[in-house]
This record gives C-alpha cells, sequence and structure tokens, in this order.
C-alpha cells in the first residue's frame, strides 16, 4: 500500500494539510484512531474569526455555537477589562460546536480527494537509512505497513510522529498546562451572559486562568488551565475549578453536560518541525499560543500551508527534506515571532500577584485599548504604573 | 465496585493506570518526558524507560494514573 502523504490524526491541523495537500494534486490517507472524528470534543472551543477566511472555511452555521461580542478578562479582585467588538474588530470570537467543525474539515479534505480512515492508529514509523519511508498503523484487527513519501504528524498534544523521527518536542513542566473542563447547563445568566468569552486570572488558577466561553442562553464550557510546575498533588486541578464554581454565583444551580480533559503546550517555537520525510503540525508541532492556549487558528493555518507545499511536491516530484523546508519556513514567517513573544510575556505573567493583576486589569479598564497586542497593553501601563512595566521592559 | 488499576500485558509495570477513571485524552502520553506512555485508541500503556519522575499523575486532572502498589508514593492501599 502507497500514498503521496500519510497525515496521522484528523483534527484540524490534519484535515487542512490533507485537503491543501490532495487538492494541489498528491494522493492523500488520513487516519484517525478514535472512532469518531470530533468526539468526544476536547477543546474550549473559542476561535478568532480572522483565520477562517484565510484558510477558505466557509462559515457555516452548523458549528457555530454561538457568536460573542468579546472578550472579559477579569482580575482576582473583580476589575474587568471588556473588549468588545468594536475594538476588536475581527478578532471578535465565535464559539463552535468543535465536533461539527471537525468533521466539516474532514469533510473538505474527503471532497478534495483524500482518503480517511477512522479507528485507526498508527504506532510506528517506517524508516530506510533514517529516512522515514512509511507509518505502521493498527485499522480495526489489522496491522499494516503503509508507505509514504511524507509523514504528517498531526497528532495533537500526544504527538508521538515527531518523537519517532528524533524530532525535539519534550516539554518542560513550566511549559505544559494541564486542563479540565466541564461542560456546565442551567448557569443564571447575568448583564453580559451570553455575549462575552470570560478570562479569569490569578491565583484561583496559578500560571492559568479559569474560562468561561458560553454555548448558548443557558450553558458554558467553564475550565481550568494551569501550569504542571505548579502541581504539586494529583487531582489538585480539580479542586482549583470545583472550588471557583461553588463561589459563582451563576453556576449555583448549574449542572455538567460533559467533562473533558487534556493538555496544551505553553512552549517557545520549537527547533525543528521537518526531517526527511516527515512533518509536524498542529498542537504535535507545539502551535499553540503561549497566553491564550489556543491552537486550532494557528494548526489551521500551518496545515494549509504544509498541505500547499505538499501538493506543490506531488506536481514537481519533489519530495525531498528542502521541499519540505519551505513549510518549515512558511510557519514561521507568520506565526513564530507572535509565538516567541507570547512565551515571553507568559513567563512574566506567571510571575504576578492578584494585587498586580488588579493594577494591571483595572488600568486597561480605565484607559483602553483599541488593539489587542502586548506591545499596546505594555506602553498603556507604563505610562500609568511605570514599576509594574519593569518585569516586561524587554519585551517592548 | 470499581476494579483495581490495571498493569497492562505491554506494561512495564512502573506505573499503573485506572481504566475506569480514564478518559483517553493523552495528557499524559504528550507530557511524558522519557515518551514511555502510548495510548492506543483507549488502552494506555507504559514502557521499561519509564523513570516513574511522576509528571503524568500530576498532569493528569481525573487521578487515573498511580504508583504501582507497594511504591512509597502509591496511593493504592
Ligand atoms: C481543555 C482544552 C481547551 C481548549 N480550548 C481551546 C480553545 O478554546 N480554542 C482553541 O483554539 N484551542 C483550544 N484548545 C487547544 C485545541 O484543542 C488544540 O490546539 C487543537 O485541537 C489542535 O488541533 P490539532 O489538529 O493539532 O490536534 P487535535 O485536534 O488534538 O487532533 C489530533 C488527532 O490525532 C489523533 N491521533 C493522535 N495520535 C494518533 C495516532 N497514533 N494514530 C492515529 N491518530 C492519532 C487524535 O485522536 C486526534 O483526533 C484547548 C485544549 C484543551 C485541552
Ligand atoms: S492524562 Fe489521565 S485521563 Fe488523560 S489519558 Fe492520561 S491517564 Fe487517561
Ligand atoms: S512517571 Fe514520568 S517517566 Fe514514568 S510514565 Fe510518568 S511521566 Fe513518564
Amino acid at each position: 500500500m502507497e500514498y503521496d502523504v500519510v497525515v496521522v490524526g484528523a483534527g484540524p491541523a490534519g484535515s487542512l494539510t490533507a485537503r491543501y495537500a490532495a487538492e494541489g494534486g498528491a494522493t492523500v490517507l488520513m487516519i484517525e484512531k478514535r472512532q469518531e472524528i470530533g468526539s468526544p470534543v476536547r477543546c474550549g472551543e473559542g476561535i478568532a474569526r480572522h483565520f477562517l477566511e484565510e484558510c477558505n472555511i466557509p462559515y457555516d452555521r452548523r458549528w457555530v455555537a454561538i457568536e460573542v461580542k468579546g472578550a472579559k478578562v477579569i482580575s482576582p479582585g473583580g476589575k474587568v477589562f471588556k473588549i468588545d467588538e468594536r475594538h476588536a474588530g475581527n478578532e471578535v470570537g465565535i464559539v463552535v460546536e468543535r465536533d461539527m467543525f471537525d468533521k466539516t474539515l474532514a469533510k473538505h479534505a474527503a471532497k478534495a480527494g483524500a482518503e480517511i480512515w477512522v479507528k485507526t492508529t498508527a504506532f510506528g514509523l517506517l524508516k530506510e537509512n533514517g529516512k522515514v519511508t512509511g507509518v505502521r498503523v493498527g485499522r480495526l484487527s489489522e496491522n499494516m505497513d503503509i508507505k509514504a513519501k511524507v509523514i504528517v504528524g498531526a497528532d495533537g498534544y500526544e504527538s508521538q510522529v515527531g518523537r519517532w523521527a528524533g524530532i525535539k518536542t519534550i516539554l518542560k513542566a513550566e511549559d505544559v498546562t494541564a486542563t479540565l473542563q466541564y461542560r456546565l447547563t442551567n448557569i443564571q445568566p447575568d448583564e453580559d451572559f451570553p455575549n462575552y468569552c470570560e478570562f479569569l486570572l490569578g491565583s484561583i488558577a496559578p500560571g492559568g486562568y479559569i474560562w468561561v466561553f458560553p454555548k448558548d442562553e443557558c450553558t458554558a464550557n467553564v475550565g481550568i488551565g494551569l501550569s504542571l510546575d505548579r502541581l504539586k498533588e494529583p487531582n489538585e486541578i480539580r479542586g482549583y475549578l470545583d472550588r471557583w464554581i461553588a463561589k459563582e454565583p451563576r453556576m449555583k444551580k448549574a449542572q455538567m453536560l460533559d467533562m473533558v480533559t487534556g493538555a496544551v503546550s505553553t512552549c517557545a517555537p520549537i527547533d525543528e518541525t521537518v526531517r526527511d520525510g516527515v512533518a509536524l503540525v498542529g498542537d504535535a508541532a507545539r502551535l499553540v499560543d503561549p497566553i491564550t492556549g489556543g491552537g486550532i487558528g494557528n494548526g489551521c493555518r500551518a496545515g494549509k500551508i504544509l498541505g500547499e507545499v505538499l501538493g506543490e511536491a506531488a506536481r514537481t516530484g519533489d519530495w525531498s527534506l528542502n521541499q519540505l523546508m519551505k513549510y518549515e519556513r512558511g510557519w514561521r514567517a507568520i506565526l513564530e515571532e507572535g509565538l516567541y513573544r507570547n512565551w515571553m510575556a507568559k513567563n512574566k505573567l506567571v510571575t504576578l500577584t492578584d494585587e498586580e493583576f488588579d493594577l494591571i486589569i483595572g488600568t486597561l479598564a480605565e484607559v483602553g485599548v483599541e488593539k489587542l497586542s502586548i506591545h499596546r497593553i505594555l506602553k498603556v501601563i507604563k505610562e500609568r504604573h511605570p514599576q509594574l512595566v519593569e518585569k516586561f521592559l524587554d519585551l517592548i | 465496585m470499581r476494579p483495581k488499576g490495571y498493569t497492562s500485558g505491554d506494561d512495564s509495570g512502573r506505573m499503573t493506570v485506572e481504566g475506569t477513571l480514564c478518559m483517553h485524552c493523552g495528557a499524559c502520553v504528550g507530557t511524558c518526558p522519557m515518551n514511555s506512555i502510548f495510548l492506543y485508541e483507549t488502552f494506555l500503556s507504559f514502557d521499561e524507560k519509564c523513570t516513574q519522575c511522576g509528571m503524568c499523575v500530576r498532569v493528569c486532572a481525573v487521578g487515573a494514573i498511580d504508583y504501582p502498589q507497594g511504591h512509597r508514593l502509591s496511593r493504592r492501599r
């Protein structure tokens, strides 16, 4: 059995890669170990709008849960910094139905000509003289070797493809965010619910934050991310989330519709994402934004680039490492600087005390910023509280 | 009664997982610095590279992973 490209993992990054590679003329197989693409959902489901057009993903009501007016960043002392439509422009978010969203992206890949197998797990790479030449998979009761010019590791946070290929994707504890999320319903709306995605900072979530992303007028994804280096005991994550929910008046009578565990990387860009015969994309390539923990948009954008590079390889017959390097340069050109800057900023944010969060968010609430960039925010704070910005000076 | 944590056939016996708690999310897999854990669909296994560092225990939000019975840090009595 032989394909030009085998994509391991049918998340957003995998489906975009498969779609654009197939559209470009490559023969593509995408495998997914779960029995259903997109399910169970392991995500807060908040996305920005801007990448959809860039990746040619047509807006479709079927994967939209709700469109919000903006974001609310809330300090430990209750200061609220609202970023609304007027200021956030096209950054205003959509809360998606991830199961439908992922299936839609897989449909696009299928329509472009990619083959898709579910309940198929990759469990090793085939190599010849250091070059990756295929993948070993288990499909239902059958094990098989599949040859390919390029194996794409789109296998998410847990990615093995990169590690099998010798690419360094190991994370330090401070660059791992452990997460737990409940979908809660019967939430009592307040004046802003369900119109904003909420981010709550401070010692309620050491090294991370609590999020409330509305799904409808009484339902929301309520989750927490904590930096792994702050966790000492097993089961600590749940204690943090449950304690916060218990104190939240809106959630007194809330009930759980589902529960999600998982982890995201919050690291600096890794050194390499391609080797001879293999490329990593999405969470597998550690493309998650280190501040927000969001990875859908970046995964889609990088997936498109990788797919286009693979399509071109199929047309020219050039499957060399040199050709794959076009992908490496391509994603770095649009993402690397931002990822690095946000990683630096994250390392400072995790050192802030509750009082400092109150001051910063209070200042932003008073002054307002037109554009939500680290640079802009720091400038505003520097004018009011120069001592606070000292920690961040190297970022300005 | 909840079954006790299992050590699978291909396991090294370094760590155990309680199959009925595990959500198959892969958080432990991606976190393991030794790349010792593999999640085959819904089946978690640990190989002999495991150094019992405990990162997987802490990252798991449902407490599904534990040291083997008899280990001084085991929560299983
Ligand atoms: C609790 C939580 C909340 C989040 N909230 C948000 C959010 O609000 N917004 C946002 O943008 N991002 C969020 N993220 C991050 C987001 O979920 C990821 O960035 C996104 O799913 C990455 O897409 P991907 O295609 O790279 O990988 P994934 O979506 O993880 O897909 C990888 C796929 O590969 C499959 N796979 C893995 N190994 C194998 C194998 N060996 N063989 C075959 N298949 C395999 C997996 O089953 C999976 O389906 C959140 C993450 C978590 C854990
Ligand atoms: S982190 Fe916990 S729930 Fe997730 S796969 Fe590992 S053992 Fe299972
Ligand atoms: S204890 Fe450490 S080395 Fe062993 S499986 Fe867990 S994370 Fe990996």
